[in-house]
């Protein structure tokens, strides 16, 4: 059977997305350019195999969760931060309550395989209308996008798969929503710090146990995210 | 625009939905097996070396019947275990002699005809598919063994040529952490069920359903207790089988039991059957009859690794009686066996007889009788 090329966009957006990140011109042509340019690294041949061929071999192929957030996030990233759109809220904590539920059982802890039910009958599907009715509830248009998607995905068979987890769930989605959640809220958390800094109450925020962030922690925190907007 | 898109998504879910609801049921009943293979008149046990491979190392060797009445053995074999130059072998035996060995495939085709890079190959399974076919199920690994994934293959003219491999999805963390040991159960709907391991971080055993076309389409779990592996599923009729699992390092093999085709598995206990830390191999006997090759410990014995032993169970298996040692080489370890009827109407053994500078595959060849007048069961 021929190579799937379908599963070779996991690779090009992930490498696009990584680049996007580290690698920020200030033009958004020249940031397009980056993003094209790693994206094509997926087919850059090294030693026996591709680049893509490595990261499919490691991670397999990515679901349409991974490629709705990284096209948001290369949207974001591209467009600059003037036009910032992140994942809404509803979307990322579907992924990571899904993902923690489901992968903790997957690792086999207890005879029931939730992965099994991906293969037939209407558990998954059923999820899937749940996850489009918060969707709707809570006016977010990427998850009808992720939820979109991965029916289409399943239906075109797009991964060599006939289970619909496959195709709704990437191990690194739930990783990566907790990160998008949990972002905001260190970075509400460094705020705070420094409010009570303005406030001329610096000392007292170094010194008390009762300070929601020790010195040490809003240092790390200030060094990983930069100093909030 | 925002409308379209919600009506999309749900239209693409209702038609996800249809399609996740017409696929393939688990399957009703195991297809019927092949009749006990009666007496030929007289004993007849023959032990050969059918094929040296040190100072490599071959191993995990499995066979199938073909249609002429021939056998063909499957492995892999390589400068070691898990080394990159691992290739997947296979060879004939026309009830006289082995054909000479070919080579099947290796890791940088594998590579280059999945779209993935597999550095190293595994444990590779033959059996002949629902549809006539022969199947070749074989590991191929990025790292070491838990990062294993399955890759198929078939044959349309008994193994002479093979179709390109296609890699199978069997897990949903990076795929990765499948591997095969027992021989395939074919259902009478035309399934396949793969006896496999999951050996990603914690292992345990279950089984794959496959469909005419080799695709995965179902998996339930046998047991998650005692971190079991390489599961033996050897039926006992329609709807019942016996699981024995590897267990590491215990003296045991770990049993559950379905009554249901494998759907679900009663919990796994501790079998009073010697077993150190190998996969088994089970042949039907005729009636409650079984016949088990095991790593056991001969009386006396102290180095319980180096043993291959033969026990028969009267009772489907809950209690088994050890009758036949096979005497080993100083030093060389026998384990991996594969059991099964075959040419000459006997019973072959195959199995890797191996010690530090390499390995070999042994060739058993017994009749019935030969297990009547040991104290098995009599002949039918």
């Amino acid at each position: 059977m021929p190579v799937n090329a379908l599963e070779l966009v996991g690779p090009v957006l992930i490498l696009a997305t990584i680049a996007a990140a580290v690698i920020r011109p200030p033009r958004p042509v020249a940031r397009l350019a980056v993003a094209a340019c790693a994206g094509a690294l997926a087919f850059l041949p090294v030693g026996p195999a591709t680049i893509g061929a490595f990261l499919l071999a490691v991670f397999g192929p990515v679901s349409a969760a991974t490629i709705v957030l990284c096209a948001i996030y290369l949207r974001t990233a591209i467009s600059g931060p003037g036009r910032a759109q992140l994942p809404s809220r509803a979307f990322l904590l579907c992924l990571f309550v899904t993902g923690l539920v489901f992968y903790s059982l997957a690792f086999g802890l207890t005879t029931f395989d939730p992965y099994d039910l991906g293969y037939r009958g209407v558990t998954v599907p059923a999820l899937m209308l749940v996850y489009l009715l918060i969707g709707w509830l809570a006016r977010a248009p990427d998850i009808p996008c992720w939820i979109g998607l991965a029916a289409l995905l399943y239906l075109i068979d797009a991964s060599n798969s006939n289970n619909l987890w496959d195709y709704l769930l990437f191990p690194l989605d739930p990783v990566a929503a907790a990160l998008m959640l949990g972002i905001p809220l260190a970075r509400r958390l460094v705020n705070r710090c420094v409010d009570i800094e303005s406030a001329g109450a610096r000392s007292r925020a170094l010194s008390s146990a009762r300070s929601p962030c020790s010195f040490f922690v809003r240092v790390a925190v200030k060094r990983m995210l930069g100093r909030p907007q | 625009m925002r409308h379209v898109l919600w009506l999309a998504a749900a239209v693409s879910t209702l038609l996800a939905a249809g399609a996740s609801l017409r696929a393939p049921a688990w399957p009703v009943a195991f297809a019927p097996a092949a009749p006990p293979l009666p007496c030929i008149g007289h004993e007849l046990f023959r032990l050969d070396t059918f094929h040296v491979a040190r100072p490599r190392f071959a191993h995990a060797v499995s066979a199938v019947l073909l249609r002429d009445g021939r056998m063909r053995a499957v492995w892999y074999e390589g400068s070691r275990e898990l080394a990159p130059d691992v290739r997947i072998w296979t060879a004939t035996f026309d009830g006289e002699a082995w054909g000479t060995p070919a080579a099947i495939i290796g890791a940088a085709e594998t590579s280059s005809a999945i779209g993935r890079y597999t550095r190293k190959l595994g444990n590779s399974l033959v059996y002949r598919g629902a549809g006539g076919d022969l199947v070749l199920i074989y590991a191929g690994a990025i790292g070491g063994w838990a990062t294993v994934s399955l890759n198929v293959m078939r044959s349309r003219d008994e193994g002479a040529t093979w179709s390109p491999p296609r890699h199978l999805t069997t897990s949903p963390i990076f795929n990765l952490g499948n591997n095969v040991r027992g021989p395939a159960v074919q259902t009478v709907d035309g399934l396949t069920l793969l006896p496999a391991s999951y050996e990603f971080l914690r292992s345990h055993p279950e089984l794959l359903l496959l469909d005419r076309d080799d695709r995965v389409i179902g998996r339930r779990r046998i047991a998650t207790e005692f971190a079991g592996s390489q599961p033996f599923v050897a039926v006992l009729d329609d709807r019942r089988a016996k699981s024995f699992s590897r267990v590491k390092l215990e003296g045991y093999t770990i049993v559950s039991m379905t009554d249901d085709v494998g759907w679900s598995w009663t919990r796994p206990r501790q079998s009073a059957l010697r077993n150190y830390d190998k996969p088994v191999s089970v042949a039907r006997l005729g009636g409650k009859h079984l016949l088990m090759v095991h790593n056991g410990a001969a009386p006396g014995e102290r180095d319980v690794d180096r043993t291959l032993m033969l026990s028969v169970s009267d009772d489907e298996g809950e209690s088994w009686r050890p009758f036949h040692y096979l005497e080993r080489e100083q030093g060389r370890r026998a384990h991996y066996p594969w059991l099964m009827a075959g040419p000459g109407g006997l019973y072959h053994l195959l199995f890797t007889s191996s010690d530090s500078a390499g390995s070999d595959l042994i060739h058993v060849r017994f009749s019935r009788d030969w297990i009547a007048a040991r104290g098995g069961p009599a002949c039918p």
